[in-house]
């Protein structure tokens, strides 16, 4: 099968990423001023700063990677210079080779190889292959397909040099030695099949030929060796095409053969296609509109075995499922359902999902069903078989995420308590957080229980503002009305002094007197004054909980 | 019919099975007892009547108050449903009685299992539970597992699917006020109590009184007027000694109980004060005179009809509306 390479070569990418967010780094000048500064990356290797990468600006004004940053400093004294960040570098290719899987399926980041030997080598990374043989045609050709390519680079912002091959070391000296023509010479100005034909056959003679006039560094070779090689008088590729390769490769060693081999396509050399992303989804397509909900539960139970099985396969447990239907007349509709912690049983998919398909509206019939894992983690087989009841954590967790499925997320809580005086404040509902085994997280001492100050069983989320009967200064309460009911007290003790933190009290705030009130029917309240009659303040009356 | 009574409990009180059904043979049964023995015949067959059902399978849990327990057939029974019904000002009492039943039930169940509670929403009259509250009366709040939803009626709907559940200590919902048919509680009552069978988990409705059966036993609580404050030793003038911070003695809430319906036991009424540091429920004596009756809302309530207290001893508070 002949085939049709694309190098596409970034040779300023992280010093382009630097410039993209220039603006969320603070040692960096601002952007305006950074673009009219050559900027180069750097990593320290031997005690000494070496350049790794170089801008645009920084390439034609001769700074070039490998150099020192004192011998780049000497040269542009008002260069900027950075860290490098290799695995940033590593995660925007992959990041574009998932891009590139656009325009076929086989992509590849082309990683730095780690020579250590020297510095010509640093920069030779940065870029992505694309196998693009049977899949060119469905953008018109080769030509288009990198014009669209280079297009789109360009708009992203990234300086970039396509070359196109039979094979990937051709295509990868083209990238970065070729000229214009050369890079574009396999593209082929129809896009028939023919043209293909000839990449495999005759392909050597004529991948020689396009390569002859470039350097041997074209054949990623390393410094050290090129030097050699061109003490004895070899420049160009095509200085070695012609010469017998045994005394080639004893004197310089059998890496130029294979090398040379690898981009005249006598050695097969391929890449390692990045495994794309699948999503976890089940979907059913109906030939039919589906409208009995017998046959919707029956879907959605195929649904939740599917994906079950799926992510039994890949080893995986997920935190929210999305159950999708289509209709005929073509809305679109989603349901999530969100797990307490991660899972992938089918029989508790269908548990959760057993009142999911009264939610189904489907009208005029439903045209697709499909089901949906999100937030997966890996999570290691677990075999159900042989545990004869279900264990008391699993059982809980399970009730968590059926009251969730039925009543809405965030509708199962937890009471916590905060260390804070103020009765509304002392406690806030938290989500249960299931990962924690047990629910031993108990009540920290919180300062009531350091007191034997009484608290009520029932607070007010607002206070009722009261009408009472009292006497001043600070005497507790008489009667007072509330539901239109009038409450007269028997007894009462108090008061407790609560003060509100002045740190943090929003204006307003002032201090309360509580009370605990017993009417003649025997209910107990829990009551304030607000307002301190000393200090002038006009005291008001709130009703704010009951006693047990 | 006398004959099937017969072969299905051969051994004790066989022949008074095969009469019970038979209505001249009873009443002449009745003529010739003493009130005493006649009570504890009634009680024996009661019992009888009651394995027949199924009904005593349930384990019971004593509350160690004598009368309550004779009442209850031996206590309150764990895996059944029970309904707590208060007048809406009274919420306070309310949740306070089910939280004295709730440590008696936890003294019966693994210490690590949560309790659900689904409240009422937070911003109504009832209030929220307060954390502080419910630790000063011995409820761990990190146990509970609350349930926030708006609509009683949802509540209501996932308490069976709560009810299922194995591994809880048990589940408290709160329905206030829902207006409901009482077909809707039948039913309700009974999906309820098959579910809490199954999986021995013990459930309390709190709310207000309405026109519900079914369920393994009904209360009526309010709060009792002779408890509360005294009992902590507080002066009834009003500020405490100090006249600053509470004085730090334990006070017990008390509360005017009246077991309108037990399934397998009679209905009785009595004033119950709460130890919550002993976790021990103790019985008051009868208050004076002009204790108010026990307030019921609206009037008409059609509650569950009592036997004839010709038979039991403290029948004349379980009133029909």
């Amino acid at each position: 099968m002949p085939r049709v390479i694309i190098h596409a070569w970034f040779p300023h990418l992280a010093a382009e990423r630097v410039r993209r967010t220039a603006g969320a780094v603070s040692d960096l000048p601002p952007p305006d001023i950074l673009a009219t500064l050559p900027l180069v990356l750097t990593s320290a290797c031997h005690g000494a700063d070496l350049v790794d990468s170089v801008c645009r600006l920084a390439w034609r004004q001769g700074l070039r990677p490998g150099m020192r940053l004192a011998d780049a400093r000497a040269l542009r004294p008002a260069l900027v210079s950075q860290d490098s960040d290799q695995d940033a570098d590593a995660a925007d290719l992959l990041h574009l080779a998932h891009w590139a899987r656009r325009y076929c399926p086989l992509t590849a980041p082309a990683m730095a190889e780690t020579t250590g030997a020297g510095a010509t080598i640093a920069h030779d990374g940065n870029g992505i292959w694309l196998d693009v043989a049977g899949a060119a045609h469905l953008k018109g050709g080769v030509r288009p397909l990198l014009a669209e390519m280079a297009r789109a680079l360009h708009a992203a912002g990234l300086t970039v040099r396509l070359a196109v091959a039979p094979t990937c070391g051709a295509a990868w000296a083209l990238a970065r030695y070729g000229s214009a023509a050369q890079r574009y010479a396999c593209a082929g100005p129809h896009p028939s099949r023919h043209e293909y034909a000839g990449y495999g056959a005759a392909g050597a003679r004529q991948t020689g030929e396009l390569l002859a006039g470039l350097p041997l560094a074209a054949l990623r070779l390393d410094g050290t060796i090129c030097t050699a090689m061109a003490a004895s008088g070899l420049r160009r590729i095509g200085d070695i095409l012609g010469m017998p390769r045994a005394p080639l490769a004893s004197r310089f060693g059998s890496i130029v053969t294979s090398r040379l081999d690898m981009a005249l396509g006598h050695v097969n050399e391929s890449f390692a296609p990045i495994a794309p992303s699948q999503p976890l989804l089940s979907v059913q397509n109906f030939a039919e509109p589906l409208i009995a909900p017998e046959d919707i539960r029956a879907v959605i139970d195929r649904l939740a075995a599917e994906i079950a099985e799926i992510l039994d396969q890949r080893g995986l447990a997920t935190r929210r499922l999305q159950l999708g239907w289509q209709r005929v007349d073509g809305a679109v509709m989603a349901r999530d359902l969100h797990l307490s912690r991660p899972r992938r049983d089918a029989a508790g998919f269908r548990r959760l999902l057993a009142d999911a398909g009264e939610a189904i509206n489907p009208e005029f019939g439903l045209e697709r069903m499909w089901m949906e894992a999100h937030d997966c983690s890996p999570q290691a087989p677990v075999t159900t078989e042989f545990n004869e009841g279900i264990s008391v954590s699993e059982s809980r967790a399970s009730l968590i995420d059926r009251l969730v499925a039925r009543l809405g997320h965030g509708a199962v809580l937890h009471m916590k308590s905060r260390d804070c005086w103020q009765p509304e404040a002392s406690q806030y509902m938290a989500y249960p957080d299931m990962e924690k085994p047990g629910f031993e997280d108990s009540m920290n001492a919180a300062p009531h229980s350091l007191t034997a100050a009484p608290r009520p069983i029932r607070l007010l989320a607002h206070p009722h503002r009261l009408a009472v009967v009292a006497l001043l200064p600070d005497h507790p309460p008489a009667q007072f009305v509330w539901h239109r009911t009038t409450h007269r007290i028997i007894r009462a003790s108090g008061p407790e002094r609560i003060a509100p933190q002045w740190w943090n009290a929003a204006g307003g705030t002032r201090t309360r007197d509580y009370f605990r009130l017993q009417d003649e029917s025997g209910a107990c309240f829990w009551v304030y004054r607000e307002g301190l009659p000393e200090r002038g303040e006009d005291p008001a009356w709130y009703l704010h909980g009951f006693f047990a | 019919m006398a004959h099937a009574g017969d072969m299905v409990m051969p051994s004790h009180s066989g022949p008074a099975m095969a009469n019970i059904y038979e209505q001249d043979q009873l009443d002449d049964c009745k003529r010739n007892l003493q009130p005493q023995a006649r009570h504890r015949q009634f009680c024996q067959l009661r019992q009888d009547v009651a394995a027949l059902d199924g009904q005593l399978a349930a384990a019971r849990l004593p509350l160690a108050v004598d009368s309550l327990d004779s009442a209850l057939a031996g206590g309150l029974a764990l895996g059944r449903v029970h309904m707590l019904c208060g007048r809406p000002g009274h919420d306070g009492a309310l949740t306070g009685f089910a939280v004295a039943l709730l440590r008696r039930i936890l003294t019966r169940v693994d210490a690590a299992a949560p309790i659900v509670w689904c409240p009422a929403v937070a911003t109504g009259g009832s209030g929220m539970l307060h954390a502080a509250g419910l630790a000063a009366l011995g409820l761990d709040p990190g146990r509970l597992l609350i349930v926030d939803s708006p609509s009683p009626g949802a509540r209501l709907a996932a308490l069976e699917d709560i009810l299922r559940t194995e591994g809880l200590a048990a589940v408290i919902v709160e329905y206030d006020g829902v207006n409901q048919s009482s077909d809707y509680w039948m039913r309700l009552a009974r999906r309820a109590q098959l579910a809490a069978e199954a999986s021995g988990v013990t459930g309390l409705l709190l709310g207000w009184p309405v026109a519900a059966t079914g369920f393994d036993t009904l209360w009526r609580i309010a709060p009792d007027v002779s408890a509360g404050l005294t009992a902590s030793g507080v002066n009834d003038s009003g500020v405490n000694d100090s006249g600053l911070v509470m004085a730090a003695r334990p006070w017990h809430p008390g509360w005017q109980v009246d077991l309108v319906h037990a399934r397998g036991g009679r209905a009785h009424s009595l004033r119950l004060s709460w130890d919550a540091h002993a976790n021990r429920l103790s019985e008051l004596p009868p208050a004076a005179s002009n204790q108010p009756a026990l307030p019921l809302a609206g009037g008409g309530l059609p509650l569950r009809k009592v036997r004839p207290s010709r038979y039991g001893t403290q029948m004349k508070t379980a009133v029909a509306g």
